[in-house]
């Protein structure tokens, strides 16, 4: 009996000097700013946005323990998209809040004691060269790389590859599906807007607004001339060429923040440009929807949502098509 | 050595050095010292990582309590600490060379296109290149800040020499051309890389490194000496320039050598930590009414007050909603013109009686 304790000893003494040896067990990755060594499987992961790193290193069941986060009117902090598109905040998870993404915490990450940090294009690059100190901290260029690319990269770098890839295929295979519903994907045409409550701006999205621009180009929508000709990705316009954005679908956004109801965002456009809705015929018809924050979101969950709203409002009823777009 | 009411009189055995330093300056620059003091203390032993006191002793006298608060301690908290005190000491120095050069109390560093230059350099090379490496960001300040300054010097030059008058109306002029690209920029550009010179831009100690401290230490061990050099032909300055000709000074030679010192020292600061408004405007001002004194004694007691302010904000930026992080640049402001705005008002009230 004593020889079996003193074997079983001996067998967990073993596993406790290989067990974190193992977990020093690093890889070689390239990342936009420079090649790093970093943990096979890292386990204690600091994410430096909230939306576009946390959220889908949460939903893939990485490592995560901190990450950078919004403060709203009352002071508290919050996972922006959090809530809305996984049900997760700081209140209800083991996620430490690290900062503002522009505002981070340098000794709130050091004390979470990481073995991986992500941060992108937006964080300040002299941040960056202070955190290669902690952790090795990698910058991952979202805008250059699209959604997708973006996922598998964080995937890839926090060890969760088998994860995203399923889910992407299956992401994939809800594309053909919806495609067959349709028929003839490029004589749609869309356009995608986003406007806050104020009012003051209207902005217009070529490419890279999250989750809705991957389904959409992926889909294969056309879109209104006047928009496929924007040489960056977005661009503020003017309501003198409301006009131009007329499609056979116009999307739009609301619970992008706490006011931004579907009222208050209708109501923004038409305080923007007077007459808004008259002036173009997708709102005439009905065919002008607003979608719910999450479906601009940088999830799978926020392109699986958005691929469903896209396909309940195009496939999912008749609808008027736009004649001068085509 | 001998005192008077108001002075202590400083003489060497042979004469060859004569001091007479007033008193109530010495004891506010040594009571300022001493706020300084407190302030870096405190802001060593606050921060979000929770340590106690004596082991950020420990950690400071080179005995390894963890890994982990030597990396916080040494790489973050005592940079950071210092450098909030030389850009505060510096800005501060700037506005007063600049309001001693244009004799006019509203001179700041912002006046003469320093902190829109640097922002239009950082903000340019973050927005429209993509392999901006962090490690530039300096040089491309000082570049900016350097080349606008000179074409607001350029600029308000005409053939009668230079004006005050002129230089400064050129400078709110350029500045403000320039602060309008920078907003084109933040607005139109490449919206992730705007968000990256964010923190730059509203002044923050953030991200403040050794080499930051070693170089703002050097160009401040360079520049406050020199600008102390020229403080008696600038004092004679102050009376105007006929009288300033007339008691021997070469008033352009002073003139340029104190602008190109506030512009340096503005110039330096502002490529590490990003623009840090009012401090080299309020700086000056507070130093006066604290301790009226020759413009040498001024000149220290206002870089004091500016390493106060600064290293104040930072602390108060950094602890008082952790972990909130609010950058200094945001707090100068709120703390400063307050402050400056009581002693305004007192030194008001003493007057009128």
């Amino acid at each position: 009996m004593s020889r079996f304790f003193f074997r079983s000893a001996l067998a967990a003494l073993a596993l406790s000097v290989v067990v974190p040896a193992l977990a020093q067990e690093t890889r070689s990755v390239t990342a936009a700013n420079g090649t790093f060594d970093i943990p096979v499987a890292p386990q204690r992961i600091v994410a430096l946005n909230d939306q576009i790193v946390a959220l889908p290193l949460y939903e893939l069941g990485a490592a995560l323990v901190g990450s950078a986060g919004r403060v709203d009117a009352e002071g508290n902090t919050y996972l922006r998209g959090g809530m809305d598109t996984l049900g997760i905040d700081y209140s209800n998870t083991d996620i430490a809040y690290v900062g503002q993404f522009n505002a981070l915490d340098l000794e709130a990450i050091a004390a979470l004691q990481p073995d991986l940090i992500i941060g992108g294009t937006y964080t300040d690059p002299a941040v960056i060269d202070q955190l290669q100190s902690v952790a090795p901290t990698l910058v991952v260029d979202n805008g250059a790389l699209g959604l997708i690319e973006t996922i598998r990269t964080l995937a890839d770098a926090s060890g969760q590859t088998g994860n995203f890839e399923a889910r992407y295929q299956r992401y994939l295979d809800n594309i053909e599906r919806t495609k067959s519903y349709i028929g003839d994907t490029s004589a749609i045409s869309a356009t995608t807007t986003f406007m806050f409550p104020a009012g003051e701006e209207l902005w217009v999205y070529r490419a890279n607004l999250g989750a809705i621009s991957q389904v959409l180009a992926d889909l294969g929508f056309a879109q209104p001339a006047a928009v496929a000709a924007l040489e960056a990705p977005q661009a503020p316009w003017s309501a003198e060429l409301i006009q131009e954005l007329d499609a056979d679908f116009i999307f739009g956004f609301y619970r992008q923040q706490p006011d931004a109801t579907p009222d208050a965002v209708r109501a923004a456009y038409e305080k923007f440009a007077p007459g808004f809705c008259q002036a173009l015929s997708a709102c005439r018809n009905g065919q002008m929807v607003l979608l719910p924050g999450p479906a601009f979101g940088s999830t799978m969950a926020g392109l699986d949502l958005a691929l469903d709203l896209v396909e309940t409002h195009v496939a999912g009823r008749p609808f008027i098509p736009f004649e001068e777009a085509r | 050595m001998s005192t008077a009411a108001s002075h202590w009189v400083f003489r060497s055995k042979s004469e060859r050095v004569a001091l007479r330093l007033p008193v109530r300056a010495l004891l506010a620059l040594l009571l300022l010292a001493l706020a300084l003091l407190v302030i870096s203390c405190v802001s060593l032993a606050t921060g979000t990582y929770g340590v106690a006191f004596n082991e950020v002793i420990d950690t400071l006298r080179g005995l390894s309590v963890s890994r982990a608060l030597d990396n916080v301690v040494w790489e973050f908290r005592f940079p950071r600490t210092l450098a909030a005190a030389l850009v505060g000491a510096m800005m501060a120095l700037s506005g007063a060379a600049l309001q001693n050069t244009t004799r006019n109390g509203l001179a700041d560093p912002s006046l003469v296109g320093v902190s829109q230059g640097a922002a239009l350099a950082v903000v340019s090379l973050t927005v429209l290149f993509s392999d901006f490496s962090g490690a530039l960001r300096p040089w491309a300040a000082f570049a900016g800040a350097i080349l606008v300054a000179l074409a607001i010097q350029g600029l308000s030059h005409t053939r009668q020499g230079g004006s005050a008058i002129r230089f400064i109306l050129m400078g709110i002029g350029l500045s403000t051309f320039i602060s309008s690209i920078t907003s084109a920029l933040m607005t139109y550009g490449d919206i992730d890389r705007a968000m990256a010179a964010l923190s730059w831009l509203a002044g923050s100690i953030n991200a403040a490194s050794w080499s930051d401290v070693w170089t703002l230490g050097l160009w401040c061990a360079v520049l406050l000496p020199a600008l102390l050099a020229i403080s008696r032909s600038s004092a004679a300055t102050r009376m105007g320039e006929a009288t300033a000709i007339s008691l021997g000074v070469r008033t352009k030679r002073i003139r340029n050598l104190q602008l190109a010192i506030a512009v340096a020292l503005a110039a330096i600061a502002t490529s590490v930590v990003g623009p840090l408004g009012f401090v080299g405007l309020i700086a000056p001002h507070a130093a006066r009414r604290i301790a009226p004194a020759g413009i040498g004694f001024h000149l220290l007691v206002t870089a004091m007050a500016g390493a106060v302010l600064v290293s104040l904000a930072d602390l108060i930026g950094r602890a008082a909603f952790a972990p909130i992080q609010i950058p200094a640049g945001l707090l100068t402001a709120l703390i400063g013109v307050p402050l400056f705005i009581v002693l305004m008002v007192r030194s008001r009230s003493a007057t009128s009686h």
